[in-house]
């Protein structure tokens, strides 16, 4: 049982004053604040550096909280009982290492029997499950390293179901991916969004965001703004989050196309 | 046949020879399965700075008259903080650490042993092993060792193989991974340390490596390719040993030239399996398509499916006739049926 389980009525996710950074390196994020319930599903914007996977991996308990606090379902993130899932840009991961696509779900269970040699019947027999949930049953068997960007990320996401996470941590899951692999990452995104499960995904594509999403938070080292992609994608909160390289253009249907001068940060294609 | 009974037997006559295929079988197996770790993580060029920083290590206990086992262990644990010290700045690289420590480290232990007035033939020991002077407690100690070193992979395989693939989903896991990265470069310095006196420093690396990579080769399973490893190291070390004794050179270039040998076969099996797979350029024919191809024209079934492959034929994009443009897919989601995670 997680500490959802038994704590359903507090916020899924507390951030209250939080500096973080990497060690020995100046703080990335500061005073930063925000709230998301339990099913709630937001993605992180904002320009490189603004300090989007510092969030999420001082959510994650990866680099240490300078100041302030993250209660993840009320209990401190950093704590053993949080289950926090974690899916990091796939340029973090070994492609090399030998393991097919069931090894990598089946990691996720590491931790409830993590003496045991082998992986419990039950373990295998649940990877096998959320890999048929995501249609990755025939590459079960497949090195990891040699499947597509859009399987991988799908592979990363299944193992975090397989993790029981209490909340489920993106970061970049649509960098360097070509359109098919998107699909494939957005379809699943939306399985997971139609489970009911807590999501905070970083992305760079704001048009994207602002498309999945019915929240957004801005971040630029300190929250910006926090609320629907109409509210968020404002030009005069771009220009200061991005500086000049960047004009935000309200279009008819409400939604803003975001286009930059030295490079294209989001493509409006719907 | 008797005489190639005879040929095998005939080095087991001798208590020496006993002791030494023993203990090469021990440490081929042991270091294959504790390289596979480093293989897996591509840690190549960190083993070869180990298996030669151990040298001042192993030289002060020799010269002392201390335990080789604790004085290589003492050295490779000095090397691993130098090097993690060293790092910390970014502006030095880990390779850059690495190469610049085992290299002091191994010039330390030149310098210590040269002190000794035997020091050529303690080098060459040292250096190349020396198999025939293990005696039964070396090899007692060999097996103990050996078991714990085993017997700790085990315990932490699960871990070990967490830490070594994503790092941060051990962290997320809460799994001990500082403890975790130091525990497998111990396991590595013991290794090493054990097998001095089998191979010696200068060819250790091939023990750790070798089968391991030809496991790599065939297997894309973690636990496959230990297992694998470890069943060739042993063998390895089994037919070195008889190389050795037929040829008349030292055993640890019998094992490394043989292991070579089986890496250099199984990547040109491999190499040439993937050649047939492809068939012609662009073309890729599955083995049971093969097979059956083959079963048909053996029967007299039809003719050969000559030039069918397991390729899809080219999709033909769906042109909207108003607007002259490729329709885009929008009903996958809708026509999908919904599934539940199953609890």
């Amino acid at each position: 049982m997680t500490i959802k389980d038994q704590t359903s009525q507090v916020p899924a996710l507390v951030v209250r004053d939080l500096g973080a950074g990497y060690p020995r390196a100046p703080r990335t994020i500061d005073q930063l604040n925000f709230v998301m319930q339990p099913g709630d599903c937001v993605a992180l914007v904002g320009p490189n550096g603004a300090g989007k996977s510092t969030l999420l991996q001082a959510i994650a308990g990866l680099i240490p909280i300078d100041t302030g606090e993250v209660l993840v379902y009320g209990i401190d993130c950093r704590d053993k009982d949080v289950h926090v899932g974690h899916i990091p840009q796939r340029s973090a991961i070994d492609l090399n290492f030998p393991v097919t696509a069931h090894d990598v779900v089946v990691m996720g269970h590491a931790r409830s029997n993590r003496w045991l040699p082998w992986w419990p019947r039950k373990d295998r027999e649940r990877a096998h499950e959320l890999l048929e949930l995501f249609q990755l049953s025939d590459i079960a068997d497949r090195a990891f390293g040699e499947l597509s960007a859009g399987q991988q990320q799908r592979i990363l996401i299944a193992r975090a179901l397989a993790q029981e996470a209490d909340i489920l941590l993106l970061d970049e899951p649509f960098n360097g991916v070509d359109v098919t692999a998107a699909a494939e990452i957005t379809e699943a995104l939306q399985l997971l969004r139609e489970q009911g499960i807590t999501m905070l995904m970083a992305t760079h594509d704001m048009a994207r965001a602002a498309r999945d999403f019915d929240r957004l938070l801005l971040v630029c080292g300190t929250l910006l703004a926090d609320g629907p992609p109409e509210a968020v994608l404002r030009p005069d909160l771009l220009l200061q989050a991005y500086g000049d390289s960047v004009g935000g253009l309200p279009l008819k249907d409400g939604m803003l196309h975001v286009t930059s001068i030295s490079e294209p940060v989001g493509l409006q294609d719907d | 046949m008797t005489e190639i009974f005879d040929a095998l037997l005939e080095p087991l006559s001798y208590g020496f020879a006993q002791r030494g295929l023993l203990a090469l079988m021990l440490v081929g197996g042991l270091s294959a399965v504790v390289g596979s770790f480093m293989v897996a993580r591509g840690l190549a060029f960190f083993g070869h700075a180990l298996s030669h920083a151990v040298l001042p290590g192993v030289a002060i206990a020799y010269t002392t008259g201390g335990n080789l086992l604790l004085g290589g262990l003492g050295a490779g644990i000095l090397t691993s903080l130098i090097i993690a010290i060293m790092t910390r700045d970014r502006k030095v690289k880990e390779d850059t650490a690495i190469g610049i420590a085992f290299v002091t480290m191994f010039a330390l232990g030149i310098a210590i042993i040269s002190t000794r007035p035997s020091y050529s033939g303690d080098l060459t020991h040292i250096l190349f092993g020396s198999i025939n002077g293990i005696d039964n407690g070396d090899l007692v100690l060999m097996a103990a060792m050996s078991g714990l070193v085993l017997l700790l992979i085990l315990i932490f395989y699960k871990q070990l193989l967490v830490v070594s693939f994503d790092p941060e989903l051990g962290q997320v896991l809460r799994f001990p991974v500082n403890f975790l990265r130091a525990l497998l470069l111990i396991l590595v310095a013991v290794t090493i340390v054990l097998s001095l006196q089998a191979v010696g420093v200068a060819l250790m690396l091939a023990l750790l490596l070798t089968p391991a990579a030809t496991a790599r080769l065939v297997t894309n399973r973690m636990s496959h390719m230990i297992l694998l490893a470890g069943l060739l190291g042993c063998a390895g070390g089994v037919i070195g040993f008889y190389l050795s004794w037929w040829l008349n050179v030292p055993p640890g270039s019998a094992i490394v030239l043989e292991l070579s040998a089986i890496f250099g076969l199984v990547y040109a099996w491999r190499a040439l399996r993937q050649l047939l797979r492809r068939g012609r350029p662009g073309v890729s024919i599955s083995l049971p398509l093969r097979k059956h191809c083959a079963r048909r024209a053996w029967l007299g079934i039809g003719q050969p499916m000559a030039g069918r492959t397991n390729r899809p034929p080219p999709r033909t994009p769906t042109i909207s006739p108003s607007a002259k443009t490729v329709a885009p897919c929008t009903k996958v989601r809708a026509t999908r049926p919904r599934k539940v995670i199953p609890s």
